[in-house]
C-alpha cells in the first residue's frame, strides 16, 4: 500500500478566481518533495479515479460563503462535509457521497483527508486572473497550508 | 400582492440553480421560475484568439459535458473553415461521443434519477441517493456501474488524447486516428456497455414499470406537459447525437419543422422576463404566449424523451425494441411525461452503446485518412450536436484570419428552461393551496428538476459538497414564515 500523499487541486481554470485551487496546489507542488499533485478540473465520482492507492489526500478548491473577506483559509476535514443527501446535479455528487460510494465498492481510498477552500470573490466571470484581493494572499494561503499539514 | 417561495439551494457554492415559487393573492401557486448563477464575459474572453483555440476552450465551461462542446466546437470549425472531415474522423467523433453520451446517461441514471425509483420517491432523504440505489440492485451491480463508466471515459481518454478533457478535434478531422490494439479493446467496452444497459432497462422495468405507483406517478398529470419537441435525426428521421438535420414536432407528434442546424437561428427566438437574465428559447413562429402549454405556445422541449418523440425510431436494434416497448405502455407517440425522461434516457444509454460497437467495429474507423486540411478563407461556423441534456450550438465569427470577432452558445439546458419552469410550477400547484405549503413538496420539485437533468451553468468546481434544496417562504414583507430542508 502506498504510504503516499496526494494534493488534489480543483478548479476552473477560466473562470477567474475559480482557478485558485490550481493555483495553490501547483505552489505546494513546488514546495514540498514526496507528494503527488493533480491539478483538475472535475467533480463528483469523477474524484475516485484521481485518488485510489494514496493514504493522504489534501484538497484544494474556491468557496464563497460570504461570511469571511477574500483569501482566507477555510479548512475543513472530510466528517466536517455530512452525509449524503439527494443530489440535483453532477456537482451536487459531493466528496462525502464519493467516498461513501468508494468505501462500499472497496476502493482504496485515503484514511486522512483535509479540504482547504479559498474564500473566492468572483467565480462566475470568465477569465484568466484571479481578482487582486486573492492574489495577493497566495503567499500566505501557501505558508499556511505547509505549516499546518505538512511541518513545512 | 404575489407571495414569493424560494427555493435555495444550501451550498458552499457561489449558488447553483435557485428555485422561486410565486403565489396569488389567494396564497395558490401562480408561477415557478428556475434561475441559474450567470456567468459572464465569455464572448469576450474569446474575442481576439484564434478559432482552433475553441475546441479546448469551450470544454471548460462544463464539468460535466467538455466532450459534448469539443464536438460541437469542431463542427464549428469544419464549418467556419469551409472543410469537410473524412468519413473516418467523422466516425472516430461520433464514436467517442457516443461513449461519453453513454457514460453521462449511466452517472445520471444511477446517481440522480435512480434515487427517485429505484429507491422510490416517499423513501426518506437519507437514503435516496446513490447509497441507496446501490442497496437495492445490489453491490455488483452498483460495482458494475462504476466499471463501465470508467471503461467509456478510457474510451475519450485514449481517442480523445488528453485525461480530462478531449482535445482530438481540428478544422476537418481529429490529430489521432484508431489503431488496432486500442480498436479491440473499444469493441470490448462496446460489447459490455451493450449488456449493461440492458440490465439498467431491466432494472428498471422490474424496479419501476411493475410497481403500480411508481407507473402512475409516471404516467399522471401532474408531470405531464403538452409542448414541442426538437432534437437532431439522421436521413431516415432516427435520433443521432452527432449529426443530421433538426427537426421538432408539435404535441401531436405532427412535423412542425425539419431544418440544416445552421438555420437554427430563423427558427428559434430568444425570450426574457424582467425578473431574471436567462433568455427562454421559444420557436419563432409559433410565438411566445407564456410558460404554458399547447399547440399555440413556442415552448419546446429537449433531451432524451424529446428526442424519441421527434424520432421515428431508434437507429439501432435492441434500442429500436425498447422504443416501441415504452410507447405501447405510455399509450403513442408523442410522450408527454415528464418523467419518462428517466426511461428515454435508458434507451438512449442502450444506443448510444450500441452505436459506439457499430463504430468501432467498422473497418472504416481504422482509415489513417483523418483530416483533410482548410484552404478556404474563414468567416462564419455553426457547429450542433445533442448533449446528454438536449440541443447544443456553437456559432462563431472570425476575421479573414480566423481570429474570432464573436462566439454565440445556446447550451443544452437553456432549451427546457421554460419547460423546467412549467414542471415546477404544475408540481408545487397541488402541493401549495391556499398559502399552506405540504410536506412532499420539495421532494416532488426535484423530482421534476432530476427529469430534465438540468446543467445549472456548471460554473465551477468550487468544493464538491452536496446540493440540498432549502424551501423559504416568505411573506410579502420578505420574512420568513417557514423553511423546509431536504
Amino acid at each position: 500500500m502506498k504510504t503516499r500523499t496526494l494534493v488534489l487541486g480543483l478548479g476552473n481554470p477560466i473562470l477567474s478566481d475559480d482557478r485558485v485551487g490550481l493555483i495553490v496546489a501547483r505552489l505546494l507542488g513546488e514546495r514540498l518533495t514526496d507528494v503527488d499533485v493533480i491539478e483538475a478540473s472535475i467533480a463528483g465520482v469523477s474524484i475516485l479515479d484521481e485518488i485510489q492507492g494514496y493514504s493522504r489526500l489534501v484538497v484544494v478548491d474556491s468557496i464563497i460563503t460570504g461570511a469571511r473577506e477574500p483569501g482566507y483559509l477555510h479548512r475543513f476535514v472530510l466528517e466536517d462535509l455530512g452525509a449524503a443527501v439527494p443530489a440535483v446535479s453532477h456537482h451536487g455528487v459531493g466528496l462525502a457521497s464519493t467516498f461513501e460510494v468508494g468505501k462500499l465498492m472497496g476502493y482504496d481510498l485515503p484514511g486522512e483527508v483535509e479540504i482547504y477552500a479559498i474564500e473566492a470573490t468572483n467565480t462566475t466571470e470568465f477569465g484568466e486572473d484571479l481578482s487582486k484581493a486573492v492574489e495577493e494572499r497566495l503567499d500566505d494561503i501557501v505558508d499556511a497550508i505547509l505549516k499546518a499539514s505538512f511541518k513545512a | 400582492m404575489a407571495k414569493r417561495i424560494t427555493i435555495d439551494p444550501i451550498t458552499r457554492l457561489e449558488g447553483h440553480g435557485k428555485i422561486e415559487i410565486i403565489l396569488d393573492d389567494a396564497g395558490n401557486v401562480d408561477k415557478a421560475f428556475l434561475q441559474v448563477p450567470e456567468l459572464r464575459g465569455f464572448e469576450k474572453f474569446c474575442e481576439g484568439r484564434m478559432a482552433e483555440e475553441l475546441p479546448r476552450i469551450t470544454p471548460k465551461i462544463c464539468g460535466v459535458c467538455p466532450t459534448t462542446h469539443h464536438m460541437a466546437s469542431g463542427k464549428a470549425l469544419d464549418d467556419l473553415f469551409k472543410v469537410d472531415p473524412p468519413p473516418a474522423a467523422k466516425k472516430i467523433r461520433e464514436m467517442i461521443n457516443s461513449a461519453f453520451m453513454a457514460e453521462d446517461h449511466t452517472l445520471h441514471f444511477f446517481f440522480l434519477g435512480g434515487p427517485d425509483f429505484i429507491v422510490g420517491p416517499d423513501a426518506p432523504a437519507g437514503s435516496r441517493n446513490i447509497l441507496g440505489v446501490i442497496e437495492k440492485v445490489g453491490l455488483e451491480a452498483g460495482k458494475q456501474v462504476i466499471a463501465i463508466r470508467r471503461r467509456l471515459r478510457d474510451i475519450i481518454t485514449k481517442q480523445g488524447g488528453r485525461v480530462i478533457h478531449p482535445v482530438c478535434n481540428l478544422p476537418g478531422g481529429v490529430s489521432k486516428s484508431v489503431t488496432p490494439e486500442d480498436r479491440e479493446e473499444y469493441i470490448q467496452t462496446g460489447k459490455d456497455a451493450v449488456e449493461f444497459s440492458r440490465f439498467a432497462l431491466k432494472a428498471f422495468s422490474d424496479i419501476v414499470l411493475e410497481n403500480k405507483e411508481y407507473v402512475d406517478l409516471i404516467v399522471g398529470d401532474i408531470y405531464k406537459h403538452r409542448t414541442y419537441y426538437m432534437g437532431l435525426v439522421d436521413s431516415d428521421n432516427k435520433v443521432n447525437f452527432y449529426d443530421g438535420h433538426i427537426r421538432v414536432v408539435d404535441p401531436d407528434g405532427t412535423q412542425y419543422a425539419k431544418f440544416d442546424p445552421k438555420e437554427y437561428l430563423n427558427h428559434v427566438s430568444e425570450h426574457v422576463e424582467p425578473w431574471s437574465y436567462i433568455k427562454f428559447p421559444y420557436l419563432k413562429d409559433v410565438g411566445w404566449k407564456g410558460f404554458v402549454d399547447g399547440k399555440e405556445s413556442g415552448v419546446y422541449r429537449v433531451a432524451p424523451l424529446a428526442r424519441l418523440n421527434v424520432s421515428d425510431g431508434m437507429a439501432t436494434p435492441l434500442a429500436h425494441e425498447e422504443y416501441e416497448r415504452m410507447y405501447s405502455v405510455l399509450g403513442g407517440k408523442p410522450a408527454h411525461n415528464t418523467l419518462a425522461y428517466h426511461w428515454a434516457r435508458l434507451i438512449e444509454l442502450l444506443y448510444a452503446s450500441e452505436r459506439l460497437l457499430e463504430l468501432a467495429q467498422d473497418e472504416e474507423i481504422l482509415d489513417p485518412h483523418i483530416r483533410n486540411i482548410p484552404t478556404e478563407t474563414p468567416s462564419e461556423g455553426i457547429g450542433v450536436v445533442e448533449a446528454p441534456r438536449g440541443t447544443l450550438f456553437h456559432h462563431y465569427k472570425t476575421d479573414d484570419n480566423g481570429v474570432i470577432t464573436g462566439v454565440n452558445l445556446i447550451v443544452a439546458t437553456v432549451n427546457n428552461a421554460a419547460a423546467l419552469s412549467m414542471s415546477i410550477a404544475k408540481a408545487a400547484k397541488n402541493l401549495i393551496r391556499n398559502g399552506e405549503v405540504s410536506d412532499g413538496l420539495l421532494n416532488m420539485v426535484e423530482m421534476a428538476f432530476r427529469a430534465y437533468d438540468p446543467c445549472l451553468a456548471c460554473a465551477s468546481h468550487s468544493l464538491p459538497g452536496e446540493t440540498p434544496l432549502e424551501l423559504t417562504i416568505r411573506d410579502s414583507a420578505g420574512g420568513i414564515v417557514q423553511k423546509i430542508r431536504s
